[in-house]
């Protein structure tokens, strides 16, 4: 489904139970934006073998900063945040495959391995996530020229309107469930006018006596 | 041949393996590959013998030669004699020092360096004369220093650093000590670990290594070979 699909399947969903239309559209973008961030992090915690195909490419520049002389990228776009060092980024390669390997760092890491064996030895190229920036170590300058490919998780406010929502079609349903949970529709029953259930679809109420 | 077929693997290889099999990300790479250079050096030094390398090297003109940048430990000094290697005797208390003589570096025989030395005879000094040359290694400047009138060109058998490139290859047979050394300080270093699961870990580590030892045992051969070595033979009756 794509993500304007989603906006609309979940509105949907929420005006059978919500007659009086209370949900906005951007808080219901919201609630799918906050439900996708759980759902990836569920997924990263407990089936981790799904996180790959959430993923999105992007290939990305490397500049140097002026200042340091220290190799970066920007952010392609903004990531979802997942308790792993690299955090919501899944992969960095060069653009043309595989030749060199790079794998995530801390940032102190980097700065401890300078000089040690493993530096002299490794032509893997460690790369650390700082706010918005990746900083890379032991970069080559053909690499530098070419720039990298990432593979990255990116927010649900990222997708276009028309851009498949990459969720596995045996979780839908539990994503939706998420997305319920998140705008916690399941309401208290208003016990009003003689313990009629006001959580009935506009159509069906009865009309109110006066 | 692809690798994993081969009798030799690279370090990157076993690495990997280690966190495909320990279901690490790749952010504890380079962390396992300090662990396992440090694991190749400690097997390469203590418990098997593919790593001792001989090198053939030239006196310079002081009768002196450099440490090879990845030794760790000299084994045998020697020259070749009629197809065999001799061993020079290392003579702890001979003079290893140097001069400088117009900003290079001389051994001075008026200050008793390079000096020849006497041997053999009575009372002070006495001792088995060793005609092939004596030497010191100082560890101080990295060098070896030489008494010797028969040959400049000199074997070195020393035990290296290990492995000094990616390209460098190691045995496989020492692939599960090394994996089970670097999951071994992996839970040493980790400070939330607990005690035991720690033991469990140097356990496994040991054994490893015990059935890598045994892979470098005397074979029967060897023991035959030995023995014929060092017996003389004696009249069947």
């Amino acid at each position: 489904m794509t993500r304007r699909q989603w906006i609309d399947y979940t509105k949907e969903f929420v005006g059978k139970i919500d007659p009086t239309r209370q949900f906005h559209p951007n808080m219901i973008s919201n609630a799918l934006s906050l439900a996708y961030e759980n759902f990836v992090y569920d997924t990263y915690k407990y089936r981790i073998h799904e996180l790959d195909s959430m993923g999105k490419e992007y290939d990305v520049s490397i500049s140097q900063d002026g200042t340091s002389n220290r190799y970066y990228s920007n952010l392609p776009c903004s990531i979802i945040e997942i308790d792993k060092v690299g955090s919501g980024i899944l992969e960095v390669s060069t653009t043309t495959g595989y030749s060199y390997s790079f794998v995530p760092m801390y940032l102190q890491e980097i700065k401890r391995i300078s000089g040690l064996e493993v530096e002299a030895m490794t032509d893997e190229i460690g790369y650390a996530l700082v706010g918005e920036k990746i900083y890379y170590s032991s970069m080559t300058t053909a690499i530098r020229s070419a720039g990298v490919r990432m593979t990255v998780v990116q927010q649900f406010s990222e997708y276009a309107l028309d851009e498949s929502i990459p969720i596995p079609k045996s979780q839908s349903e539990r994503f939706m469930e998420t997305v319920l949970n998140v705008l916690n529709v399941v309401r208290p029953e208003l016990l009003l006018n003689n313990n009629t259930n006001t959580n009935a679809p506009r159509t069906e109420q009865p009309r109110q006596d006066k | 041949m692809p690798q994993g077929l081969s009798s030799l693997v690279k370090i990157s290889d076993v690495v990997k393996e280690t966190l495909w099999m320990a279901e690490r990300d790749d952010s504890f790479y380079k962390r396992f590959y300090q662990h396992c250079i440090n694991g190749y050096r400690e097997l390469s030094q203590f418990h098997i013998a593919d790593n001792i390398r001989t090198v053939k090297k030239t006196m310079d003109t002081n009768y002196m030669v450099s440490f090879p940048d990845d030794m760790l430990q000299w084994l045998k000094v020697s020259i070749s004699v009629n197809g065999v290697k001799v061993s020079l005797t290392h003579k702890r208390d001979l003079v290893n020092t140097t001069s400088t003589y117009l900003g290079a570096t001389v051994r001075d025989t008026t200050k008793g360096e390079n000096d020849k030395i006497y041997i053999g005879g009575y009372g002070f000094g006495a001792g088995i004369e060793n005609e092939y040359g004596y030497f010191i290694p100082d560890y101080e400047n990295r060098r070896f220093i030489f008494v010797s009138d028969q040959r400049r060109e000199v074997f070195l058998e020393y035990t290296s650093i290990g492995v000094a490139s990616d390209s460098d290859m190691i045995p496989v047979i020492c692939k599960p000590a090394l994996q089970a050394y670097a999951m071994w300080k992996d839970s040493y270093f980790d400070r939330n670990t607990p005690m035991n699961d720690k033991m469990l870990k140097k356990q496994v580590y040991d054994e490893e290594v015990d059935k890598l030892r045994s892979m470098y045992t005397f074979t029967l051969d060897d023991l035959r070979d030995t023995l014929n070595d060092i017996s003389t033979g004696n009249p069947t009756r």
